[in-house]
């Protein structure tokens, strides 16, 4: 479960409020769009959340797991836990395909056997099996994305935050992007999708916290984009999410072609960063 | 899992060093000139101070004594020089001896002292001493004894000595830190360039979860690779050039008039120092590497 507890946040002492006073929950998951205009907030609720930049007031939770108290050499294992989507892809130009994804796993010391199985099937999930040696540069953009996706994926994270993932895609593009992201979310995965595409946001019809200012706007479920009731489809709070939540049960069934318990996965990481967690605290 | 980490930290500080070219070569040449002067420096103070130590015993103190002292004066003498712990050793010279002596240097001319009253001639003692340093305290007490009518050294000349190694050795120390602060330097900016050119990729790897050390590993690597590879060419080339001097100025030298000073009698012979200075260069390779990399990647590689 992800939390956000009273959080403020300025980037610098005197500097305006980047984040004032934003509260929401969001329970293990779901599928939850941030909406906003440019600079109202959504990157910086990102960097909260992956330990970039610390609250100036407030507490972020992850799984109970209060990040500020968290110490600077734990923040990778936390990271290892979410994986990350950003709008330019953020891709190694030098490394193929195959590379980009495979060196996320390296990091974590994985046996070069069993990168080469996780990457194959993260690539054939996103249907890239076949570009595997291609250089990003070679890639069209909804391509690269969707390496960006595979490589965030690679590790089995139990949170994947995507910061304007269609930001630089043409609407075929982004439409198959999401429904990446759907798919990822309905094998268990938290997903959280930062965004200002309208169009996408109406036709997904998912849970919206929308931020002005920093400021909590609106939380609703099953709700569009555009602000004002009208578009409201369902305006009930949303602590208990309607997105179906795939719950325990669902987590476990990953797809058929990954073929791996992904319980297990996202269980030893989770294990291996309270393990260190729990030894570094006491 | 450990090794796997470790061969691909190796495989990326490679990597890194492939990538930059230019900026490696510059490196490793900067390294190799500052460990070649650093070499330079420890041969020559590791000379100079063999230097000392031969000048020290080679030309003794000559106290000369009245050639009608008493056998008790030279008792005296002899136990005094027997008990200082700065005497080395030492021999008396009788007048006969001398006389002989004097004769063999006159060589073909030697006639002329047919007629000559060796007991004319004073008894010597020759003196040798461990640390040229108290020379003028052993003069000081050696003076006062009854007998002795004069003492020679060769004073000007260990003086000289031990203030030039002095400054050697001052010296020697001073570009030792000038140039550990140059050498580090410019290897914390190789990396700091390194670093730079990777920017995208360490922040990648942030964002996957990499820890810091997983991060900064190649780069103190690639830093301590360097420092060892410059240490190494300049040992092979402070070697060749020592081995190039030596033949030069000791083997290939026959006519000496330097005395004690001519360099077969104190340059050390390449065998004796060559472990030395590779040691004290690898060391300073390795440190400088590691230390010069080290500082960079703390700086511009944080979680
Ligand atoms: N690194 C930064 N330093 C200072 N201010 C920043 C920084 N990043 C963002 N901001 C400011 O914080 C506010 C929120 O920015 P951001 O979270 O990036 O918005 P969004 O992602 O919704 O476009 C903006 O006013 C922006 O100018
Ligand atoms: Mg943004």
């Amino acid at each position: 479960m992800i939390e956000f507890d009273h959080i403020s946040m300025a980037y610098a002492p005197k500097a305006p409020l980047a984040l004032s006073d934003l509260s929401f929950r969001i329970q293990d998951g779901e599928f939850v769009f941030v909406i906003g205009q440019s600079g109202s907030g959504k990157s910086t609720l990102v960097k909260l959340l992956t330990c970039e930049e610390k609250p100036s007031a407030g507490e972020v939770y992850i799984d109970g797991l209060a990040l500020t108290q968290l110490k600077r050499r734990l923040v990778p294992y936390l990271r290892r836990s979410i994986g990350m989507v950003f709008q330019d892809f953020r891709l190694i130009p030098t490394k193929t395909v195959y590379e980009n994804v495979a060196f996320a796993m390296e990091i974590l010391g994985a046996s070069r056997r069993s990168i080469s199985r996780q990457v194959s099937m993260v690539l054939s999930t996103v249907g890239l099996r076949s570009r595997e040696r291609a250089l990003p540069n070679e890639l069209s953009g909804g391509e690269q994305q969707r390496v960006g996706i595979a490589r965030a994926m690679v590790n089995n994270p139990s949170i994947l935050l995507a910061d304007e993932p269609t930001g630089n895609l043409d609407p075929v593009n982004s439409e198959s992007i999401m429904a990446l992201l759907e798919e990822i979310n309905r094998n268990g995965t938290t997903v959280v999708v930062c965004t200002h595409d309208r169009e996408m946001v109406d036709r997904m019809q998912k849970r919206v916290i929308e931020i002005a200012d920093g400021r909590l706007l609106r939380d609703a479920t099953r709700a569009l984009y555009g602000s004002g009731d009208k578009y409201l489809l369902d305006i009930e709070p949303a602590a208990v999410p309607v997105s179906e939540p795939a719950g325990q049960d669902q987590a476990t069934a990953q797809p058929a072609e990954t073929g791996q318990p992904p319980q297990n996965h996202r269980d030893k990481l989770f294990t291996s960063y309270d393990y260190y967690y729990k030894r570094k605290s006491r | 899992m450990k090794l796997r980490k470790i061969l691909t930290a190796i495989r990326d500080s490679l990597l890194n060093i492939v990538r930059h070219p230019l900026l490696t070569l510059a490196s490793v040449t900067t390294v190799t000139l500052m460990l070649l002067l650093m070499g330079v420096f420890i041969v020559v103070s590791l000379n100079a101070g063999n230097l000392v130590k031969v000048v020290a015993q080679q030309p003794p103190v000559e106290v000369w004594c009245d050639a009608t002292m008493t056998e008790q004066q030279q008792e005296d003498i002899a136990a005094y020089l027997a008990a200082d712990s700065n005497v080395l050793s030492f021999t008396m010279l009788t007048p006969e001896e001398n006389f002989e002596q004097l004769k063999q240097s006159m060589g073909q001319d030697q006639s002329a002292l047919d007629n000559f009253d060796y007991a004319k001639l004073p008894y010597v003692y020759q003196v040798k001493l461990q640390d040229p340093d108290l020379a003028e305290a052993f003069v000081a007490q050696i003076k006062a004894f009854p007998g002795v009518t004069q003492v020679d050294m060769a004073e000007s000349v260990m003086q000289k000595l031990t203030k030039i190694i002095n400054w050697v050795n001052a010296g020697t120390l001073l570009a030792f830190i000038i140039l550990l602060v140059i050498s580090l330097f410019i290897i914390a900016n190789m990396v700091r360039l390194s670093v730079f050119s990777r920017a995208e990729e360490i922040n990648i790897m942030k964002y996957v979860g990499a820890t810091n050390a997983y991060i900064r590993w190649p780069y103190i690597l690639e830093g301590t690779l360097i420092g060892t590879v410059g240490a190494l060419l300049s040992s092979g080339l402070v070697y060749g050039i020592y081995q190039w001097l030596y033949q030069r100025l000791v083997t290939g030298q026959s006519s000496s008039d330097l005395g004690v000073l001519a360099p077969r009698n104190f340059v050390l012979p390449l065998s004796q120092l060559a472990w030395i200075f590779i040691l004290v260069n690898l060391g300073l390779g390795v440190l400088i590497g590691a230390a010069g990399s080290a500082m960079s990647v703390r700086k511009y590689i944080k979680v």
